[in-house]
């Protein structure tokens, strides 16, 4: 949003690309000398444009795009630059960023899509009443998405306060039901319900994701075998992870071959295809951790690897899960070798550790992979003779995470 | 650490930037975070594990691997601070030598390769600084350890020192730090004359101009070429420290010395005038001015400093580079000034201390850039102080407004230093009482660091009167050992005092610094140790064992704790005593855990080892030889001691009672290991030559007499004879070399006797010969000896017999192979004894012949494998000898001394024949040599002769009830459980045998000793029992008598009422057995389905229910 004045309430509505209402006061600035540096790759703007306030698409493959949202549908986002206005599958969207939103709010979205939902509720506490006097209905919208997708992300963090954050999801989703964030709002909603043990409704909500673009609906399969996962139906939970993998494969792939020269183009086709190695990472890494539970942890490890040798360097977030999944195979894998084999118990043992420490070391933005990795460098530090270090590790989980179900779940301290 | 994380983050950067060009994977660039975030947080051990993992990951680039020799040996000067035990600290810096060197053959110059080059000269300095503190210690041979030290400093200056000179144009070859740099600069100095030579036209100045790009790439290339110029001046200033670190390994006035601190100052001089105004040269300003001071040049080091003392600027390293230097300036002050002896100079100097360097030593505590006092500090503050002072003290009265002026801030300075308690506390708190401020002695209020430095100044008294008192021991004068040890103790006390006191106060601040206090713990540990007090020494020690095992003394406070613990066991209190066993084997189990191969493991596993050895507990034997790692270098003993435990523990339960054995698989399992462990252990050390010395020869001779007592009893004869006879350890060789350790004891009587099985067996005549005769010597001289002869050949004769009886009840018994092989061994035997009975009158010859017939005659397990009629042989053969030697006690043609041997042994023998007589059935002649016996009142009350006396009565009174005489057998079964009182030869019989033995049996006694005699007695008081009700049973079924119904009463009733006195009846055996008998009663007296005790207590019920309670 680009408005340098207030809207008014009285604003009149006006209906783009899929039929989205957006604000339409919204005043563009000078384009030429903007566009000149407007595709910034994978870092942040030169100074200037933040003056400008423009509106921002980041995409999965790390671009931004800047220019002026025009539309906003459950399956896509449309943006106007200088030359055209461009659609993006809502799939390839990372986030949106309104140009005039308060920072506060910003920062609350980045901490809610790293699973933070107390620290983004907190964040939002921030926000003075003067920043959202006038503020475009997309704005209140995205604040009253966060604010609700928070509250429901901090009750799932702690198993506290599951129903409210049902109803905050379940009122979001009435008063927005063509939001761009619908299926990340189902998803949310399924979760709470999953946690709750409502199985039947929690499928029901991630039934919805099942009519989006391809992406969107591979995830939908994901989600129910991660449904069946946590009902500990490993085998089927398996099936189902493997179908989605096998689905994931149909969706765009980025070859790295014949890619175009413009880096706005190529940034998109990177977008598009993101989408698609998400959710076979995320369909590996489900089959991964059903056949760890069934007992192939060597299986696992060697889907793992597969998955880290396509991983990039830059996307710390999600290594973060992939080294959990990997250190709990290897810790099943160092259970389950022959006791008469102490080595390479040993070796996987220390093999799960260094796992972990990454997680805790390195990818460590995320708090529930690093609550995860952090309950496990307790146990392991325990077995492998490094009480100090144990007792670090529970520290660390205690004081960052207190609410974590990780937290709960370890067993109480010994007296010093 | 902080050298060494800078040394590490220089790698890493390095590493990064070769890393982005390459635009490595996901998982290497997460090992790279990795590695540094570990480094950061100290963890060098899991650094090796995550090098080790990469090195072995196909998917890491060779990139990555090529520099991970360089990030190991990095981590492994990591792991070794934390090391204490000296040695292993310097192999593994030697590791880390190597690896370095690995990485510096294959990328020897570069922005790498200069870090790997620094990195290898630190790790050589800290060794060479290790070496200096180890020469100080006491009981070091001070020279050779300093050479040791000056051999270190060379090493690293060698690593650091470049070879190239400046005309030298080409570098074959990069060997150290400053050329690495040298060869970098040269590199980018041609990169940017490269650019700069494609230069287009030319500016004003005559100079070609660059395009924009260009000169942005020259720009670049020039903050490169920058920083490596730092590092240049940086190696060379180490450099210099590292000669002055040098002239440390020599005595002050040498002439080693005198040249390191030559060269030291000529370095740091050459690069001060160089370059002035950068950090580096500063530096080496402040060295310079250093080292003119330790060599008391004390105006030069003024002069020198100068610039550096008046050095401006906030930043801490300036800050703290101009304390260095005024520190020293100081120093160099009051040094001339307490040299002076005109005051007017005097006074001269004293005033060179200007306001603003006053200004600087009065900066307030929390204006410093540590925000604390450290050491620097404290001696900046101090030596003000006493400037101040001395300049105060030579003015004049009339200058009192600005003496008193001086004074004031003197005593500001002395309380602030004697206020914190450290170092300079008790010169500064004299000085502030001079100059009119009493300040109380800090003991109270003393802090952690100062109350364990303080406990250490008496730990190391304390060291030095002990070590002082072994020297006075040494040279006899046991008094002054004895007050020195006294003195020593009080030191001891008082260390601990500290030491208990600062660890109270360490655990109650905010943040503890836990590794000082596991320091202090771990010292804490030892004293109480030495002080006797266990409970407590065990206490901290197994704390720190637990919740601190990587803490830096954490080892030895476990090792301490282990030993109190083992002390405490030793205790009389039996509380105490059981307390201790338990917390012992709970340590030593986390000790295995935690150091699982290292020495604190193996100490544990031991202690472990004994415990089950005690318990009797095969089961644990088993568990611990599979937890005991493979790779331990005390594996071989420990295998060793565990495999002769267990076949000692397969000798005793074969010895059990069936019912309370444990199953043949079992003890199969046990032997199979037993066997396994020695052969390991025996394997380990095969190509030794020669026995090792100390207790581990005990260990291993007695493993492989073990292990060849097995093998003559598979009959492998091959096993046996390599191992009795191996060059090293065989027992046989060992005994013979005549070391008294090995030559006489229980190992020698097992040696000699397996080895005359052995050798009889295979039929090398002339050594069993040997051994017979080492035998004897073994037995040695005097009255016992011949009692200990015996007992080894009867030893010697129950194992054949054993043998003999395992081929007839294994699983082959009766095979004709078996039945070849026991032939063989008798034949072996026969041949051998009757060589012997022949050739070999000596009387022990004569036993030994006679012995071994009648172990072989009577052996009733071996009926499979030796025939009745050899068995009746060889005990006529054991008669006729044993009458031989009877005969010979009468013969006048005998030597007087034989005679009386052989009159000494009569007893024996013929109790020895009466044993013969009875297996032959021949109960007169039998009963005739116990009459002979019993007839000395001395040997009536002589239990086992009684024993044999009540057994040879019932065998008889059995026979003759088999044959029909019920009268006579009447009268003998009576006999042998009533007794005969023969004036003559009285016989106690079962049950006098079990009245004498009932107190015996039901005493209870703490001592061991003790207990196990009881037992025995208990053993032996059942069975006695058990016969008196046996032999009523037996005589109750005679014919011819009347009351049958009485007797089997009487028998029913003596199984009863030792029930009802002794409920337990001796244990599960025993029980069998007496309610077998009872039921055999029972069904005499006619119950058609005996109950035994069941049908006892329910007639029993029966008769005590009161009258009309069983109607309804």
């Amino acid at each position: 949003m680009t408005t340098t004045t207030h809207v008014s309430p009285q604003s009149e509505p006006c209906l783009r690309g899929h039929g989205t209402l957006v604000s339409r006061d919204r005043r563009r600035l000078a384009w030429p000398w903007r566009m000149a540096a407007a595709i910034t790759i994978g870092f942040i703007a030169p100074p200037l444009l933040h003056a400008q306030q423009a509106d921002r698409v980041r995409l999965t493959s790390g671009i931004e795009v800047p220019g002026e949202i025009v539309g906003l549908s459950p399956n896509g986002v449309e943006l106007e630059t200088e030359e055209t206005v461009r659609k993006f599958a809502i799939e390839s969207v990372k986030e949106v960023r309104f140009g005039d939103e308060p920072d506060a709010l910003r920062n609350a979205r980045g901490l809610l899509f790293r699973k933070d939902g107390a620290a983004a509720l907190e964040e939002l506490g921030k926000i003075e009443p003067d920043e959202l006097e006038g503020v475009d209905r997309e704005i209140q919208t995205e604040l009253a998405f966060v604010k609700s997708a928070a509250t429901a992300r901090q009750s799932l963090a702690t198993g506290e306060g599951l129903a409210e954050g049902q109803k905050a999801i379940g009122d979001f989703l009435t008063a927005h039901p063509r939001s761009h964030h619908l299926y990340f709002m189902q998803e949310l909603l399924g979760d709470l319900l999953a946690r709750q043990g409502k199985v039947v409704e929690a499928e029901a909500a991630y039934q919805t994701l099942e009519k989006g673009p391809p992406a969107v609906a591979v995830r939908a399969a994901i989600l129910k075998a991660a449904l069946l996962y946590r009902q500990q139906k490993y085998a089927e939970a398996l099936r189902d992870y493997e179908t989605a993998a096998r689905g994931s494969q149909s969706l765009p792939a980025s070859t790295g071959r014949d890619e175009p020269q413009d880096p706005l183009e190529r940034g998109i086709g990177r977008a598009r295809a993101s989408a698609g190695v998400a959710v076979k990472r995320e369909a590996d890494l489900g089959r991964a951790r059903c056949l760890v539970r069934l007992g192939k942890a060597d299986d696992a490890i060697t889907i793992v690897r597969q998955v880290l040798g396509e991983a990039s360097p830059d996307d710390s977030d999600g290594l973060g899960r992939v080294f959990n999944t990997l250190g709990d195979a290897q810790r099943t894998a160092s259970a389950q070798s022959p006791s008469q084999d102490a080595d390479q118990s040993m070796a996987h043992d220390k093999d799960a550790l260094i796992s972990f420490l990454r997680v805790e070391l390195v990818h460590n933005a995320v708090p529930d992979d690093h609550a995860e990795a952090l309950f496990n460098l307790v146990e392991l530090w325990n077995t492998n003779n490094k009480p100090e270090r144990a007792r670090e590790a529970r520290q660390s989980l205690e004081t960052t995470y207190p609410d974590s179900p990780w937290t709960k779940k370890l067993p109480p301290a010994k007296a010093p | 650490m902080r050298m060494r994380s800078q040394a590490f983050c220089a790698a890493m950067v390095a590493c990064v930037l070769c890393s982005v060009a390459a635009g490595e994977s996901a998982v290497e660039s997460s090992t790279r975070k990795l590695l540094e975030a570990l480094d950061e947080r100290q963890m060098p051990d899991v650094m090796l594990w995550v090098i080790e993992q990469a090195a072995a990951d196909p998917d890491v680039s060779d990139g990555l691997k090529r520099e991970l020799p360089f990030l190991r040996g990095t981590a492994l000067v990591g792991t070794s601070r934390t090391e204490s035990d000296a040695v292993k600290r310097a192999g593994i810096l030697d590791e880390a030598e190597k690896s370095i060197d690995a990485f510096l053959a294959v990328s020897p110059a570069g922005e790498q390769a200069i870090a790997a080059y620094k990195q290898k000269a630190n790790l050589l300095i800290e060794r060479g600084r290790g070496k200096l503190e180890q020469a100080k210690r006491p009981g070091q041979d001070a020279t050779a350890v300093s050479r040791e030290a000056a051999t270190f400093f060379d090493a690293a200056i060698t690593c650091l020192k470049g070879t190239v000179t400046p005309d030298q144009k080409e570098i074959a070859r990069v060997t150290n730090a400053e050329d690495a740099v040298i060869q970098s600069l040269r590199e980018i100095n041609g990169q940017i004359d490269a650019i700069k030579a494609t230069a287009k036209g030319k500016g004003p100045d005559g100079v070609g101009r660059l395009a924009a790009a260009q000169q942005k790439e020259v720009d670049r290339l020039s903050e490169i070429r920058e920083g490596i110029q730092a590092n240049l001046l940086s190696i060379r200033v180490m450099t210099g420290a590292t000669f002055f670190e040098k002239s440390k390994a020599f005595p002050p006035d040498s002439k080693e010395a005198r040249a390191a601190i030559a060269e030291s100052t000529a370095m740091f001089k050459s690069l001060a005038e160089k370059y002035p105004t950068k950090a580096a040269g500063l530096f080496a300003r402040y060295y310079w001015g250093r080292n003119e001071a330790a060599t008391e040049k004390y105006e030069a080091a003024v002069d020198t400093l100068a610039p550096v003392v008046v050095l401006d600027g906030g930043s801490p390293l300036a800050v703290s580079l101009r304390a260095k230097a005024v520190n020293t300036t100081l120093e160099s002050w009051l040094a001339m000034a307490a040299k002076e002896q005109d005051s007017a100079k005097a006074r001269a100097i004293y005033a060179k201390l200007g306001d603003d360097l006053r200004r600087f030593a009065l900066t307030p505590v929390d204006k410093l850039p540590g925000r604390t006092l450290d050491a620097e500090w404290l001696s900046v503050k101090y030596r003000a102080a006493k400037m101040l002072d001395g300049l105060a003290g030579s003015l004049d009265a009339k200058e009192r407004q600005a003496k008193g002026l001086l004074q004031r801030d003197a005593k500001k300075l002395a309380t602030e230093v004697a206020m914190a308690n450290r170092d300079f506390a008790k010169e500064a708190r004299e000085l502030a009482a001079r100059l009119g401020k009493d300040l109380p002695e800090g003991s109270d209020d003393k802090d952690f660091a100062t109350l364990v430095a303080d406990a250490r100044v008496a730990f190391a008294s304390m060291q030095e009167k002990q070590a002082g008192a072994k020297t006075l021991q040494a040279e006899g004068k046991a008094a002054e050992a004895t007050e020195a040890m006294k003195l020593a103790g009080l030191d001891r006390d008082t260390a601990m005092q500290r030491f208990e006191k600062a660890i109270t106060i360490g655990e109650a601040e905010k943040q503890p610094d836990e590794a000082a206090l596991n320091s202090a713990r771990s010292m804490l540990t030892f004293l109480l140790y030495d002080a006797g007090r266990f409970a407590e020494a065990a206490a901290i020690g197994t704390t720190l064992a637990e919740r601190f095992p990587n803490a830096a003394g954490s080892r030895q406070a476990a090792k301490v704790a282990l030993a109190s613990l083992q002390q405490l066991a030793l205790q009389a209190d039996p509380a105490t005593r059981k307390d201790a066993t338990s917390k012992l084997a709970a340590l030593a189990s986390v000790m295995t855990r935690v150091w699982t191969a290292e020495a604190e493991g193996a100490d544990a596993f031991s202690v472990l080892l004994n415990l089950a050895i005690e318990a009797h507990d095969g089961p644990e034997m088993l568990a611990l030889l599979a937890r005991y790692p493979k790779q331990s270098p005390r594996r071989a003993e420990f295998v060793l001691r565990t495999g002769t435990a267990l076949r000692r523990e397969v000798q005793e339960a074969r010895k059990l009672d069936p019912s309370v054995r444990p199953n043949e698989a079992t003890i199969a399992a046990w032997n199979t290991a037993a066997k396994a462990s020695i052969d390991e252990g025996l394997a380990a050390l095969d190509q030794t030559s020669a026995l090792m010395a100390g207790p581990m020869a005990k260990t291993v001779v007695s493993a492989a007499l073990a292990r060849v007592q097995m093998a003559v009893e598979d009959g492998d004869r091959a096993t046996a004879g390599r191992i009795l006879e191996h060059e090293a350890f065989g027992p046989w060789t060992v005994v013979r070399r005549g070391d008294p350790s090995f030559a006489q004891g229980p190992l020698a009587a097992g040696t000699l006797t397996v080895a005359l099985r052995h050798f009889i067996e295979t039929e090398q005549f002339d050594k069993a010969q040997q051994a017979m005769d080492a035998l004897e010597r073994a037995a040695g001289e005097g009255d016992e000896a011949s009692t200990k002869l015996t007992a080894m050949y009867l030893s010697m004769g129950r194992d054949l017999q054993s043998q003999l009886e395992s081929l007839g009840s294994g699983d082959k018994a009766g095979s004709p192979e078996v039945r070849e092989r026991a032939a063989k061994i008798l034949a072996g035997f026969e041949k051998f004894l009757e060589g012997v009975a022949k050739r070999d009158a000596k009387i022990s010859s004569q036993m030994w012949v006679a012995t071994t017939y009648l172990t072989l005659g009577s052996g009733k397990g071996s009926a499979a494998v030796v025939s009745k009629a050899k068995a009746e042989q060889y005990l006529d053969r054991a008669a006729e000898v044993y009458a031989g030697l009877l005969d010979r006690k009468d013969n006048p043609q005998m030597a007087e001394q034989d005679r009386a041997d052989i009159a000494r042994f009569e007893p024996s023998i013929r109790l020895k024949m009466a044993g013969i007589l009875k297996e032959r059935s021949k109960w007169d002649a039998a009963q005739e040599q116990i009459d002979w016996i019993l007839a000395d009142p001395k040997r009536q009350n002589t239990l086992d002769i009684q024993m044999q006396a009540a057994e040879l009565l019932e065998t008889a009174g059995r026979a003759a009830a088999a044959a029909g005489d019920d009268a006579k057998a009447d009268t003998l079964l009576r006999e042998a459980a009533a007794g005969r009182a023969s004036p003559t030869a009285p016989i106690w019989g079962w049950g006098g045998i079990a009245n004498r033995l009932s107190r015996q049996a039901f005493s209870a006694s703490d001592d061991k000793a003790m207990e196990d005699k009881a037992m025995k007695a208990r053993e032996q008081f059942f069975d006695a029992r058990l016969r008196v009700a046996g032999t009523l049973l037996e005589r109750a079924k005679l014919g011819g008598q009347t009351d049958r119904a009485k007797r089997l009463d009487t028998a029913s009733t003596a199984i009863t009422i030792t029930r009802k006195l002794y409920p337990d009846l001796g244990g599960a055996a025993f029980q069998q057995r007496f309610e077998k008998l009872l039921k055999e009663i029972q069904k005499e007296q006619g119950t058609a389905n005996p109950g035994g005790f069941g049908q006892v207590d329910a007639e029993s019920a029966a008769t005590a229910r009161p009258v009309g309670a069983g109607a309804p």
